[in-house]
């Protein structure tokens, strides 16, 4: 696929959920990108912003099965990943999988979960497999986690430790539309238009998932200059060495930031990575996996004011300035 | 007289009747006020063109004759001519525009009633030893200096030490408020790179162009675009930032965004693509990086010809009898381009082909001194024709002023056969009323124009190609000089001799300031200006303005204490410890309620009904809550359910309903 089908597609794409989730084109681009770039999206926002609609439209849109898993404090890991059962007509134990085994996957407010449910998400999220015992299955391809997690409520919650936050490619913040989009929104529901009636709206579908799992290996082909790749690098070392910042980002982070970057450029038509992508990037790579110094949190300063910061520092390739 | 003839060969035929018509045509345009209204007020100098030496009636000016009867005006002698009128114009409205018709109305106009002794002095540089703030006093001026200084010293330490130094208070580093503990994004990459010239870049472009480099001719070329798009305050160019930011920044030009866009893509697809930096690519983003880079100064070039300042080019305050409007008119008409000069005398390019081909030196033109006079006669020597027009002479023409009491009728001298193509004839007449003769050695042979009675009012010397003319007065270049007898054409021949381009030089011409100090004096805008330093250094003083880098202003030294509790909060539940700090709670709180139970009752139970009594609570839901404060604060685990939050709000609200210290 060329650079200009590439991003013909997308733009199909985009357009075709954007029909139905209205105002959240930065959520959908990047959702894009996380599932072109083979990563996970961790969402953090309200109810009702319509997180639910997207995996469900996305997933029209791609052509994949949708699955919704509800985080509760007593979900159990075999909840998600599935487990071995005994069936009493063959007096054999059979695996019955578990949600987890689908193509997009919508883990709603995973931070209510204990760690030990949140835990069972890591393998299938960096090897994109379930092990029980001592099987290992194959999860679905194309397989993409899309995590959402409510920032206001704090009780009865399990924040997600690091390990599990660094699984995720891209962490969105969402935020309520504006007052137009909204309008807009309430004109579609005057219209007719329901959530749960996806059918109604007409999506039409783009791509196969075989299609998916194509453009994936694709961006193995898009062009990254040596510039770029010390531009990442850059960028990430800062973050280690800046003063508010108690643990920076991991090699994996990294190499998160260039499939991200990578995507972008693919999804814009372009077989080579320019440092606008890796930078518009940056903060939704890198804003989940740094941890703060308690005195610079105390201070009010965030993961984002930070990579804002290092951002602002760090020197551009190739730059005019 | 031979290479005289030479010059005056090469010159074009001046008709003379022609001349006088044009003139007249140009000073029947109504801003010539002295000529059509009968109330302007003349001043003494420019009263000396009034009958009898001008007709009456004057058909070129038409109600001359009765603003010579009107009140004189008065001016200050002090400053140059034409900058009296400008201050004239600013006064009272309108160049020639009558006052009040009382006595001691005052209005513009270029001399003023000189004795005949003092016009034969020219006026002198003005001496540069003079105090530079001569209002204020030797004192005042060295309280100027002092403060000028000091605040200079003040700001340079002062941004020394915000971009060195450490902060004023020193605080620790960990007690920075939240901006500050991020360290501050690097300003602008280098403002001096951002000021860098547009038109130097694209010339590095093309260079870099000529000698095969493409990509950085590409570089280039881009940079020139963004820093055009910089310097015009759409977008920010910084070390920090990329295409897609200036590309954002342009969010509000969607047209410019587009042009734009497209000269960054096909720079990216050199610099970080697979295309090739070829010529033809080359081309095409410097054609649209030039395009762009090159519209606004266009735009401002437009704008300054719309708006800007004519420099060299006649002013309203040139339409006055002693100003030169009507002769750069009357020049203009026949083809002559002459205006004010603009730039010193000393920067004067013998060598420039598309320099001056003449210059006049008016009569109120300062002394140039020896070193711009040695450059005028190289000039000369070099082509130039030189009028020397009642102003100031050098040494080495070894000609000089004196009194003539004569008539004002001037004729050819008897040798000249014409000048200029003007043949001379005894028909034409011409005048100037002041009574100035030339004097000097051989003066005869190189004499042009005659007074009655022989006396030599115009001479002309060869230097090498080029010739000085010395006029004894400057009347004939003067607008009220053109009202009378056949002046407009000499004046014409006078400056058509050079064949080129004619400057005029008055004593506006070094009136300008040699310094920043002296330009303030003039403008008395000293204690404003002092006023404000005086302020500037206040405001400073107070608010310690940073010249440095950026920083936001120095914390609290004390938090509010919810901030202490909301961060200790925090710090617990990043830690798990949310258990531990309500346990802790709940012991502390025990030992609170039970201090409030009078006697000191025995047992929970006691303490109970003791609280229940005092705040009014139900005793049963009282001794509940004590319960379970007992139970957690006896609970060893790490963990929790979630009621501990509403426990401790239950025990907060007991402590604060039984009182006493919370």
């Amino acid at each position: 696929m060329n650079p200009q089908n590439f991003a013909d597609v997308c733009r199909r794409i985009r357009e075709q959920v954007g029909r139905v989730l209205l105002g959240q084109d930065e959520i959908v681009d990047n959702v894009l990108i996380g599932v072109l770039a083979r990563g996970h999206v961790l969402i953090e926002g309200v109810p009702g912003l319509g997180k639910t609609l997207l995996v469900r439209a996305l997933a029209r849109v791609l052509g994949c099965q949708a699955k919704r898993v509800q985080f509760t404090p007593d979900l159990m890991p075999s909840d998600v990943t599935g487990g071995n059962v005994f069936n009493q007509r063959t007096q054999q134990f059979e695996f019955l999988p578990g949600p987890v085994f689908t193509q997009l996957l919508l883990a709603d407010e995973i931070n209510r979960a204990p760690a030990k449910t949140q835990s069972a998400l890591l393998e299938a999220m960096a090897d994109r497999s379930v092990s029980t015992d001592g099987t290992t299955r194959p999860l679905p391809q194309p397989f993409f986690v899309m995590a959402t997690q409510n920032p206001v409520e704090s009780q009865g919650t399990y924040p997600l430790p690091e390990a599990q936050l660094d699984r995720f490619l891209l962490k969105i913040d969402v935020t309520h539309p504006t007052r137009d989009v909204e309008k807009r929104l309430l004109q579609n529901v005057v219209r007719g238009f329901d959530a749960a009636a996806l059918d109604a709206a007409g999506l039409e579908q783009i791509v196969t998932s075989e299609q998916i799992v194509a453009m994936q290996a694709a961006l193995q082909q898009i062009r990254v200059q040596d510039d770029i790749l010390d531009y990442i690098t850059d960028i990430v070392a800062r973050t280690r060495a800046h003063r508010s910042v108690y643990l920076g980002a991991s090699p994996r982070a990294s190499i998160a930031l260039l499939s991200a970057g990578r995507a972008r450029a693919a999804s814009e038509g372009r077989d080579f990575v320019i440092p606008d992508d890796i930078k518009s990037l940056a903060p939704y790579v890198l804003r989940h996996r740094l941890v703060l110094h308690p005195d610079a949190e105390f201070e009010g300063v965030t993961a984002d004011d930070c990579v804002q910061n290092i951002l602002a520092e760090a020197r551009v390739p190739k730059t005019a300035g | 007289m031979i290479a005289l003839s030479v010059v005056l060969a090469l010159a074009g035929p001046v008709d003379a009747s022609k001349a006088v018509r044009d003139a007249a045509a140009i000073l029947g345009e109504r801003r010539y006020a002295f000529c059509h209204d009968p109330a302007y007020n003349l001043t003494e100098d420019e009263a000396a063109f009034c009958p009898p030496v001008a007709p009456r009636p004057n058909d070129r000016c038409p109600r001359w004759h009765e603003a010579c009867e009107a009140p004189r005006a008065e001016l200050d002698l002090d400053i140059p001519l034409r900058l009296q009128q400008s201050r004239r114009a600013g006064e009272g409205g309108p160049r020639g525009e009558r006052e009040d018709a009382g006595g001691d109305a005052k209005q513009p106009g270029k001399r003023e009633g000189k004795g005949d002794a003092e016009r034969l002095e020219p006026r002198r540089r003005v001496d540069r030893e003079e105090p530079v703030l001569p209002e204020l006093g030797g004192l005042g001026e060295l309280l100027f200096w002092v403060i000028l200084i000091a605040g200079v010293v003040a700001i340079v330490l002062a941004i020394l030490r915000n971009s060195y130094g450490r902060r004023r208070d020193d605080e620790p580093e960990d007690a920075r408020p939240a901006s500050e503990a991020l360290s501050p994004g690097p300003s602008r990459a280098d403002d001096g790179q951002v000021a860098r010239d547009v038109a130097t870049m694209l010339e590095r472009a093309r260079a870099a162009a000529a000698s095969g480099d493409y990509p950085a001719a590409i570089k280039a070329a881009h940079a020139a675009l963004l820093y055009r798009l910089d310097r015009d305050g759409l977008i920010r160019v910084e070390a920090s930032r990329t295409n897609g930011d200036y590309l954002r920044d342009l969010r509000d030009r969607p047209d410019l965004r587009v042009e734009v866009r497209d000269v960054v893509r096909d720079v990216e697809q050199v610099q970080f693509g697979s295309a090739p930096a070829t010529a033809p690519l080359f081309e095409r983003i410097f054609g649209k990086a030039a395009a762009i880079a090159t519209r606004g100064g266009g735009a401002a070039l437009l704008l300054a010809l719309l708006v800007g300042c004519p420099i060299g080019q006649p002013a309203p305050w040139d339409d006055s009898p002693s100003g030169s409007g009507a002769v750069i008119a009357l020049a203009a008409k026949h083809e002559i381009a002459a205006r004010f000069r603009a730039r010193p005398l000393d920067e004067l390019d013998v060598d420039a082909e598309d320099g001056p081909r003449t210059l006049v030196l008016m009569h109120d033109v300062a002394d140039p001194g020896p070193e711009v006079w040695d450059r005028l006669i190289e000039w000369t020597y070099a082509g130039g024709h030189l009028i020397v027009a009642g102003g100031p002479l050098p040494a080495s023409l070894d000609l000089r002023y004196v009194a003539a009491d004569v008539g004002p009728a001037l004729s050819f001298a008897p040798d000249v056969t014409g000048f200029a193509g003007l043949a001379a004839s005894d028909e034409l007449r011409f005048v100037s009323p002041d009574r100035r003769a030339l004097a000097g050695d051989d003066l005869d042979d190189d004499a042009l124009i005659v007074r009655e009675g022989g006396s030599v009012y115009a001479a002309q010397r060869t230097r090498g190609r080029g010739l000085v003319t010395v006029l004894a007065d400057d009347r004939l270049l003067t607008n009220a000089g053109l009202t009378v007898a056949d002046n407009p054409a000499l004046t014409l021949a006078l400056l058509a001799a050079g064949e080129g381009r004619v400057e005029l030089v008055d004593g506006l011409l070094d009136w300008g300031a040699d310094n920043p100090a002296e330009t303030i004096r003039q403008l008395k805008l000293t204690p404003v200006i002092l006023q404000l330093l005086l302020l500037a250094l206040v405001f400073f003083a107070w608010r310690g303005v940073r010249f440095g880098r950026p920083r936001d202003p120095a914390g609290r030294s004390r938090r509010r204490f919810a901030e202490h509790v909301e961060a200790l909060g925090l710090q617990y539940a990043r830690a798990r410890a949310a258990h531990h700090a309500a346990r802790q709670y709940a012991s502390w709180a025990l030992e609170r309620l039970r201090d409030r139970a009078p006697g000191g009752a025995a047992g929970l139970y006691g303490v109970a009904q003791a609280i229940a009594t005092r705040t009014g609570d139900d005793e049963t839901r009282v001794y509940q809550i004590l319960v379970e404060a007992s139970t957690l604060r006896d609970d060893k685990s790490d963990g929790g359910p979630p009621g501990d939050l509403k426990l401790m709000q239950e025990l907060a609200r007991l402590v604060r309903a039984a009182g006493g210290q919370q």
